[in-house]
């Protein structure tokens, strides 16, 4: 493999990579978003949330962690190749961490009037894990959203004559 | 879409006869990233922008430029 086909093949791993968290993060939020409901419902139900709960952990872990061990490796193996990578999927990964920075903190405004009047008798613990839920929500749906929208954008080329100069 | 920016990558890439994978092949980024580029949809970092006049050799200024400047 040469250093061309290297770089190429690192940013586009690294694209998968991006991909591949934001997914996890996404079903890191329904975890938590299952667990938010075991306050609501039944001691026989909460079983069944918590198997449901286990299963997800255990797709998160297959869907992301050899991906990221791929990522890894790629970099041991050419360090200088894999300086500072940029490029559309990275940009919008940190787009999407601003936009979800910005939401948790109106949301924690509203929580702050909310939590007295609304929800007052639920515990702390239902509190972080809806911030928790909420920032990983938006934060992967944003992703998503940017990231498709920028696949929509795309004219295929014509130009290649298999050559390249 | 950025209206401020525009970019002529497309007519370099015609020139040369490449795709739009074979440029990103040659400075190290993904096709997604060369695409979003070329629409405007994406603006790229100094980087980027150098990277891409290098391997056309041609100044950055005759790839991008600005919209309001160049009407």
């Amino acid at each position: 493999m040469n250093t061309r086909q290297m770089k190429v093949s690192f940013a586009e791993q690294i694209d998968r990579m991006m991909q591949r968290i934001a997914l996890g993060v996404f079903l890191v939020a329904i975890t938590y978003g299952l667990s938010i409901a075991e306050f609501f419902v039944s001691t026989q139900t909460n079983e069944i949330l918590n198997n449901v709960m286990r299963v997800l952990g255990v797709g998160i872990l297959v869907l992301v962690l050899p991906q990221f061990l791929k990522f890894l490796m790629m970099k041991h193996k050419n360090r200088e190749a894999c300086k500072e990578p940029e490029g559309f999927v990275i940009e919008m990964f940190d787009k999407a961490t601003g936009k979800a920075f910005q939401f948790t903190f109106l949301f924690l405004v509203f929580l702050e009037f909310a939590s007295d009047s609304l929800l007052s008798h639920l515990p702390g613990e239902f509190f972080i894990k809806l911030i928790i839920m909420v920032t990983l929500t938006i934060f992967s749906l944003t992703f998503f959203f940017l990231n498709r929208a920028g696949d929509a954008a795309g004219q295929e080329d014509e130009f290649s004559n298999g050559d390249t100069p | 879409m950025n209206k401020d920016l525009s970019n002529r990558i497309r007519v370099f890439r015609a020139e040369h006869r490449m795709s739009q994978n074979d440029l990103a092949v040659a400075i190290g980024v993904t096709r997604k990233t060369i695409n979003t580029i070329e629409v405007g949809r994406y603006v790229p970092s100094t980087i980027i922008a150098l990277k891409i006049a290098r391997y056309f050799k041609v100044p950055v200024e005759d790839i991008f430029s600005l919209t309001a400047l160049s009407d």
